[in-house]
């Protein structure tokens, strides 16, 4: 220990004129805000500023320039004999030397900020919050990094030439490794992962330092084949150790999704599922899974539709932008391009109820078109131009046809705007304006009745609803705004009629049932509710609703009520449970998109206990997880 | 050949090896404690190699250095504070001074003499609070020589410590040297090209030639058996030509002159001198003594021509 | 100690040179009786000798009785010549005889040459003896 304190000591004293340059570099964070004419707490930042920098490049300079000269530099010059030639360990002469420029250069810093923190009484405000200790730590690890650089060049040995080599093998490594985290914008992940391999490499450099001054000693050359082994270990083992993480990273499962979320087939057996995976920081991708069995597939979406009536989806891949499909009854599940690539990785598409054809509305270069394909050979069966510029919402009416209803995303918020009706006929090749709808905000809601003739707009923020033809946009009926209703929303049901939820005041609720032409019938009370939406039918005439009955509630103690739709009966089955479907539709705009009734699509909620997903049949009480944590 | 258990010093068939270069090979040699051991050679021998394996400063190629039995690579650290060491070139930092110097090594060995030192400075007439590297090349070396005395070590490993030192400095060292071993008994290896220094103070030589150690013997034995013998040869018909009347001596070197023959022998004897003199058609036969600068320059001095003669000087060491 | 020289190149041994010197300057009487003579750190740090070499001669003069080691106060010239038997002093001078001839013969010398010099230095000594003690 006396050695050790004895080198370090001789070390510092050995640069102690760099303590002198700190002092004069302390001077001038006082001299730039005097210079730019700078006063009050403007100047005393601008110091702060100033003293940060200099404090940081001193450190960080002393750290380069002494870490290489300390021990290499003796070795050249023969002067390291001396302490070899004394009763000290290789170990002390090692940690001695570096820890007396640690010392050295933290101090050199530490006296560069004096002067500033005289004049600024005491007060040195770091620019975006960073920790000066933080930025000064970072500059002392510089030492054993240039301490180890300084072996391999002066050695003169041809020894670099492999050194090199290996580093570039392990920096492919790592950049290949890193390329899917990097694509998949898994910013965190990837930080982390790079982080553990400096703190590999860092360690391993520190001991190869160790290793060329306990092996070498006197002999540089000798230093640097001691060096290299441990060196070359650690930066290969680092960036293995790096690609592992990746691996093990990209091999999440959705077994591994907490809190998964998506869009569901129609049915409710398909799903496309995203969310935070355990112990994966950002990396989010997507998964196409079958809820059935748990078979899944690793896509990277940026848009994805399933087929309506047959087990096919496509997607767009967001690092082409080209189309995909998927045919999800057979026993592999393969991508397939389709050869389709849009134009830009974004787009609004529409997948054909048997899953053949795909309509895409694509903009580029200000111009938008909609474009139809048939999906299994990629063939380009109609493309016409979209007059509007403005976001289409698409849905298939049949095989043949497809309706657009080209909103204006430009507009505001509040703004109210008409909607252009557009049809694309397939087989002949045309896109005609068939109709308007008017009264729409950008935040409007459309859905389409499941017989695709009739349509919903649902004004979210206001309430306002209105009952529409779905291909001319004609109002059928209309519901505004009324002083007594807070909230409202509406879903059509299976046979075509429509059902409105209402809020009336804080604790008050009702559905309001009405036919196909906007003719109301009936009204079911609602108990105790501030908040009730309309779910879907777990059966024909069976509607779930999902309320909230106190003022802070949220989903996670919301009730779930099965109303009878025939008799009026209103029975709570299940409390912190979300209906997939209510959910998909707030975070997406399919209007055509409708769960058939009894279908797994119905039953499958989100459960706030253990964010997990689960089939939970009403009628029957049944009920398991599907996914997260807590499945069979 | 003493065990390395008994022996300050013990090479045990050293190799290094630069590359393609060979500094030494196969150096086995033993310094007894007590012993002053002078290693001569000429520049380019290998001694410096030598030395730094032995205070494990380098790893040899091949062989191990020892000091009092303990693998000096190993277990340098512990060993140097047994150790005094002078090197070629003074290496303490130049900025530090004299007493600066003394102050940084007291901290590190169990005992020091600081009065000695200070005493031992005094001497030399060395200034103590001048920065090492302003000194003179004789006060460095004087410095250097302080410092490693000052913990009483029980080796005293000196690598020519008088290159480039006057005749009073050089005289003022060899005083220090022997004052340390009528004092404290000190072991010495010391490798210099002041050789008429040396030669009354060493115990044992040692000479490296081309990287090998092709003497290492007692200093008073070499002296014994090393001779100039000067003759006239009427055995042939020139005065000057020689046969194999010399080979009784193992003549190392034989020049032939005008006047006769110059011939240097490794094995001479008074007994056999006399039968030599009486030898038909030897003629002014006369035996004069050998310097050890002189059996120096005979055996490690140049060429391949003398490579032979190496082996058979070695062989005649093992008597 | 002017008076002694040490050749390192000559073939007698150091100790061997440094004894003869001692006796030699004891039977001139350069050295007279019960005079100190320097310390073997100082002789040996004088001449730049090995210590042990001159410890040896110190050690063989002593045993010889030229020299007294008086512990604790130094090593001086005995005061009187020593004490011998028959035997040792017969041993001894063979010991000189012996090396004296073989010298003598190295260098070419004949016998009758050797015993004239030898008879001078006897006298030479004597003569130097004999006028120390006036």
């Amino acid at each position: 220990m006396r050695g050790f304190v004895t080198v370090a000591r001789r070390e510092i004293a050995e640069n102690r004129m760099a303590l002198l340059a700190a002092l004069i570099a302390g001077m001038s964070p006082i001299a730039v805000p005097i210079v730019r004419n700078f006063h009050g707490a403007h100047a005393s930042e601008e110091r702060s500023l100033v003293v940060f920098f200099a404090a940081v490049t001193l450190a960080a300079g002393l750290s380069i320039a002494l870490g290489f000269s300390t021990l290499s530099q003796g070795i050249s010059n023969r002067q390291i004999g001396f302490f070899f030639a004394r009763p000290l360990s290789s170990l002390t002469i090692w940690a001695g030397k570096l820890t007396g420029v640690a010392a050295l250069a933290l101090a050199a810093a530490l006296i560069a900020t004096l002067p500033t923190l005289l004049v600024n009484g005491g007060n040195l405000q770091m620019p975006f919050g960073w920790s000066l200790w933080l930025f000064l730590a970072l500059a002392l690890l510089l030492i054993p990094v240039s301490h180890a650089l300084s072996v391999l060049l002066r050695s003169r040995s041809a020894l670099i030439g492999a050194d090199f080599l290996v580093f570039g093998l392990a920096a492919l490594v790592v950049a290949l490794a890193a390329r899917p985290l990097v694509r998949a914008h898994a910013v965190i992940a990837l930080r982390w992962g790079l982080i553990g391999v400096a703190v590999i490499v860092w360690l391993g450099v520190l001991a190869a330092g160790y290793r060329a001054v306990a092996r070498g000693r006197t002999d540089i050359r000798a230093a640097h084949r001691a060096l290299s082994p441990v060196l070359w270990s650690a930066v290969l083992g680092g960036a293995l150790l790096f690609a592992g993480y990746t691996a093990w990273l990209l091999a999440a499962t959705p077994a591994d999704l907490q809190g998964a979320w998506g869009t569901f087939s129609s049915q409710g057996r398909y799903a496309v599922l995203s969310g935070e995976l355990r112990h994966r920081f950002d990396y989010r991708p997507h998964f196409v899974v079958d809820l059935r069995n748990g078979r899944f597939l690793k896509i990277h979406p940026t848009g994805s539709a399933f087929s309506s009536a047959a087990e096919k989806m496509i997607w767009i891949d967001e690092r082409d932008g080209e189309l995909y499909r998927l045919d999800l009854a057979s026993r592999a599940w393969p991508p397939q391009p389709t050869r389709i690539i849009l134009s830009s990785r974004w787009g609004s598409l529409a997948l054909s109820p048997d899953g053949e054809r795909v309509a895409i509305v694509e903009s580029s270069f200000g111009k938008r078109s909609i474009s139809a394909y048939e999906v299994s050979t990629g063939r380009l069966l109609a493309a016409a131009s979209l007059p509007d510029k403005s976001n289409g919402r698409l849905c298939f009416v049949g095989q043949d046809r497809v309706r657009v209803y080209a909103g204006n995303q430009f507009a505001a918020p509040t703004e109210l705007f008409s909607v252009a009706i557009w049809e694309l006929d397939i087989p002949r090749r045309r896109v005609d304006r068939v109709g308007e709808l008017g009264q729409i905000r950008r935040r409007t809601l459309l859905k389409v009745s499941p017989a695709g003739d009739r349509l919903l707009a649902l004004d979210r923020p206001t309430g306002a609803v209105t009952l529409a033809d779905a291909r001319s946009g004609r109002p059928i009926a209309a519901f505004p705004p009324a002083s007594n209703v807070a909230k409202r929303n509406a879903r059509f049901l299976s046979d075509g009629g429509f059902v409105l939820a209402e809020v009336l005041g804080k604790s008050d609720a009702r559905l309001r049932l009405f036919d196909r032409d906007g003719g109301e019938f009936r009204t079911i009370a609602l108990p105790n509710a501030f908040f009730a939406v309309a779910g879907e039918e777990v059966a024909p005439r069976r509607l779930i609703v999902v309320c909230r009955d106190r003022e802070l509630a949220n989903w996670t103690t919301q009730a779930v009520l099965l109303v009878n739709l025939d008799t009026g009966e209103v029975r709570e089955v299940a409390r912190g449970l979300h209906p997939v479907g209510v959910w998909a539709e707030w975070m997406g705009d399919d209007p055509s998109h409708f769960s058939l009734p009894g279908s797994d699509a119905t039953k499958l909620f989100y459960a706030a206990a253990g964010n997990s997903l689960v089939y939970f049949d009403p009628l029957t009480g049944e009920r398991h997880a599907v996914l997260g944590p807590h499945r069979p | 050949m003493t065990t390395p258990r008994e022996a300050a010093v013990s090479l045990e068939r050293l190799m290094v090896r630069y590359g393609h270069a060979t500094a030494c090979e196969d150096v086995s040699l033993s310094v007894t404690r007590g012993a002053v051991y002078a290693l001569l050679g000429r520049n380019g021998a290998g001694k410096s190699s030598l030395v730094r394996c032995l205070l494990g400063q380098q790893k040899p190629t091949a062989g191990r250095a020892f000091l009092f039995g303990e693998d000096v690579w190993k277990r340098r650290a512990s060993l140097m504070a047994r150790v005094g060491v002078v090197p070629e070139e003074p290496d303490a930092p130049p900025a530090m001074t004299a007493r600066q110097i003394a102050d940084f090594c007291r901290r590190l060995y169990p005992s020091w003499d600081q009065a000695a030192v200070n005493q031992r400075l005094e001497r030399f007439g060395v200034p103590t609070d001048v920065p090492f590297g302003k000194l003179s090349k004789g006060e460095k070396g004087e410095v250097m020589l302080a410092v490693a005395l000052g913990h009483e070590p029980e080796l005293l490993v000196l690598d020519d410590p008088t290159l480039g030192l006057d005749v009073v400095a050089r005289k003022a060292l060899y005083e220090e040297l022997v004052g340390e071993l009528a004092d404290r008994g000190t072991t010495v290896l010391i490798t210099t090209h002041d050789l008429s220094g040396i030669e009354g103070i060493a115990t044992q030589i040692g000479i490296l030639k081309d990287g090998r150690l092709v003497l290492d013997e007692d200093a008073e034995t070499l002296k014994s058996r090393f001779r100039r013998i000067r003759y006239g040869n009427q055995m042939t018909e020139t005065r000057s030509a020689y046969g194999t009347e010399l080979d009784v001596f193992e003549a190392v070197k034989v020049k032939v002159r005008g006047w006769g023959v110059d011939a240097v022998v490794s094995n001479y004897d008074d007994v056999s001198f006399e039968r030599f003199r009486q030898t038909d058609g030897v003629v002014d036969a006369e035996i004069a003594p050998m310097s050890l600068e002189e059996i120096f320059l005979a055996v490690a001095g140049e060429g391949p021509a003398e490579k032979a003669i190496g082996a058979q000087i070695a062989k005649g060491a093992s008597r | 100690m002017r008076a002694l020289h040490v050749d390192p190149a000559d073939s007698t041994p150091i100790w061997s040179q440094i004894e003869e010197g001692f006796r030699r300057l004891v039977a001139s009487g350069a050295l007279l009786p019960g005079v100190v003579v320097p310390s073997v750190r100082d002789l040996a740090r004088e001449l730049s000798i090995n210590p042990a070499t001159v410890a040896k001669a110190y050690q063989r003069l002593a045993e010889s009785g030229v020299l007294t080691v008086r512990r604790g106060e130094g090593t001086y010239v005995s005061d009187s010549p020593p004490a011998m038997g028959r035997g040792e002093r017969a041993r001894v001078l063979k010991d000189g005889a012996t090396r004296y001839a073989s010298l003598a013969v190295t260098i070419g010398a004949g016998a009758p040459e050797a015993a004239q010099e030898l008879q001078s230095a006897w006298k030479q000594f004597r003569d130097g003896a004999k006028g120390e003690k006036r």
